[in-house]
């Protein structure tokens, strides 16, 4: 039992690999998480009303295959481009936020 | 690593940031440690084993992005049926503020994908590495060949668990036997392959790499989940006026008489924090309320044969002294609009139309004269049955006087789960009522078992005059 009262100071000792977590690196993972979460976000609010093949104007002309390849392929286009738009806007409002003289 | 101030030039640079120390946690046994295993073990198994459950002739939970069909056991989605989807994501955020405003961070410390698979790649650290002592050993140890397997395991165990999750992921969107066989046939879709390694890229990266980092650093929840709190939420508290003055005791000492609380600074509850905070210094946002302090303080506690509890679930009333509320207006309004949410989905999910008629004027011809007396338009009429039985739907139009319908087939069936597209031609005898637009309805009427109907409203085009 002594040696339980005793274990105090491990918790200094934690120290031994120093991970790089910068600024620029916690910049970096808030403006893409946030967009992420957005660009899901938008992904399924979008494709749940508008089906890929719309966009490019094959819905029955094509067959199954083609249109299957076509519709995963929207989907992933469309995914990617929320996700840099929205990271374009998280990263603008983190830049102003940061740049505001106001701020603390 | 250096620290670079936080944006170069024009503005005031911040307070250097410490850089991050990696956390080994320690490991912890007790009622809370039991009860997350246990959820992780359910949450995971759902995961990993709904994708391979069959019913009927497919795949029971598939979300088939490729055909715009969801199917959930015997329930089928279609896109028109978004409206579940969203009444879902409304339902689900205010079980989040409900059980916020209760206990606190339950999501995060017990059902959270971050915690559940951090949890499971600490698992697998374990299991290469060993416990705590022998992974820091370990780190410090300088490079030799047993080092170097006992990484290796461990990032060869990780990524077959990741990979594993990614390929899982797919199989919802999918049909994981046809991708499974695709994948050992090396000949997996190209999008397939690319999500598969994406999500377990991210599940390795989010599990293995970052873990707390992404509650403290990333977590929007984690920020303003205090805005759902108040004096009567169950939070993990320490009980300061109960452990202060903290000290270092033998155990047959009378501690009280030396000045001392209950607390004797073991320092347990901090090593095995995931998020590596000490929680005696109030709560934290940080703290993910996994309540790995508690079990490893009561543990202590019973040594020293002191009472449980010195860390525990308690609101900010009870631990001053006063009567914790945990029936509230808050919990009441919350917990009632949920109830009448829950209830009104179900309700409406049993109540569900599985026929659906899409009516679309031809675009070719507006009308067309028949003989001296007779108006005729032609339609694109899609018939849906989102049931997963055939039903034979007989097809009907009204809204004009001797108004009829002219179809190939007026009573077709259409399959479980599928849309059949016919051209459909109505007729109306010329008369003084038939403007040039006129509002009609046809109608599909399910000819077997329950009687129920889809209509569709439509126009009906007329020459002037």
């Amino acid at each position: 039992m002594q040696n339980l009262a005793n274990t105090r100071g491990n918790a200094a000792d934690d120290s031994t690999a120093p991970l790089p977590w910068s600024r620029r690196s916690r910049d970096l993972a808030m403006v893409l998480w946030s967009s992420f979460i957005a660009a899901a976000l938008a992904t399924v609010t979008c494709f749940a009303s508008l089906d890929p093949l719309e966009v490019v104007g094959q819905v029955g002309t094509a067959d199954p295959v083609t249109s299957k390849a076509a519709r995963m392929t929207g989907y992933a286009l469309g995914f990617f481009f929320f996700w840099i738009i929205a990271g374009i806007s998280s990263w603008i409002t983190l830049y102003l936020v940061r740049t505001d003289s106001d701020s603390s | 690593m250096t620290v670079r101030p936080a944006m170069s030039g024009n503005v005031a640079v911040e307070p250097a940031y410490v850089a991050h120390q990696k956390i080994y946690p320690r490991e912890v046994g007790g009622r809370f440690a039991r009860l997350r295993v246990a959820a992780v073990l359910s949450l995971l198994g759902l995961y990993y084993i709904l994708p391979w459950i069959r019913w009927d002739a497919r795949q029971a939970v598939l979300f088939d992005l490729p055909a715009r069909k969801f199917y959930i056991f015997s329930l089928a989605f279609w896109p028109q049926d978004f409206i579940f989807l969203s009444w879902l994501l409304i339902i689900a955020a205010l079980s989040l503020f409900f059980f916020t405003a209760l206990a606190g961070r339950l999501w995060c410390g017990f059902a959270c994908p971050q915690t559940v698979w951090t949890e499971v790649f600490v698992w697998l650290e374990r299991l290469a590495e060993g416990k705590r002592a022998q992974r820091m050993k370990l780190d410090r140890a300088p490079w030799s060949a047993a080092k170097l397997g006992r990484k290796t395991l461990k990032y060869v165990l990780w990524t077959a668990c990741a990979l594993w999750t990614g390929f899982t992921f797919v199989g919802y969107f999918t049909p994981i036997g046809t991708l499974g066989r695709e994948i050992l046939a090396g000949t997996p879709g190209p999008w397939e392959l690319f999500w598969i390694l994406f999500y377990g890229f991210a599940t390795f990266g989010n599990a293995g790499l970052l873990r707390e980092q992404v509650c403290k650093y990333m977590c929007p929840y984690a920020r303003f989940q205090s805005a759902m709190f108040d004096r009567h939420t169950l939070i993990i508290s320490y009980d300061e006026a109960r452990g202060e003055p903290r000290g270092a005791r033998q155990r047959a000492s009378n501690h009280r008489s030396m000045g001392l609380g209950d607390c004797i600074d073991c320092t347990l509850c901090v090593q095995v924090c995931p998020t590596g905070i000490d929680i005696r210094a109030g709560l934290q946002y940080e703290c993910i309320a996994c309540a790995a302090c508690i079990d490893a303080c009561d543990g202590v506690m019973d040594r020293m044969g002191y009472a449980r509890g010195l860390i525990r679930y308690a609101t900010e009333a009870g631990v001053q002294g006063r009567r914790a509320k945990i029936l509230r207006p808050r919990m009441i309004l919350y917990g009632s609009a949920l109830a009448a949410l829950i209830v009104g989905f179900v309700t409406a999910i049993a109540l569900r139309n599985p026929i659906a008629i899409d009516v679309l004027h031809d675009r070719n011809g507006l009308y067309r004269v028949i003989g001296n007396d007779t108006v005729e338009n032609v339609y694109l009429v899609r018939l849906l049955n989102k049931d997963e039985h055939a039903h034979r739907l007989a097809l009907s139009a009204r809204g004009l006087p001797g108004l009829q319908l002219d179809t190939d087939d007026p009573r077709p069936w259409v399959g479980g789960g599928q849309t059949l597209a016919i051209a459909v031609r109505l007729r109306a005898p010329q008369s003084p009522e038939l403007s040039i637009s006129n509002r009609v309805f046809i109608r599909a009427s399910q000819s077997d078992g329950t009687p129920r109907y889809a209509e569709s409203t439509t126009r009906f085009i007329a020459p002037q005059g």
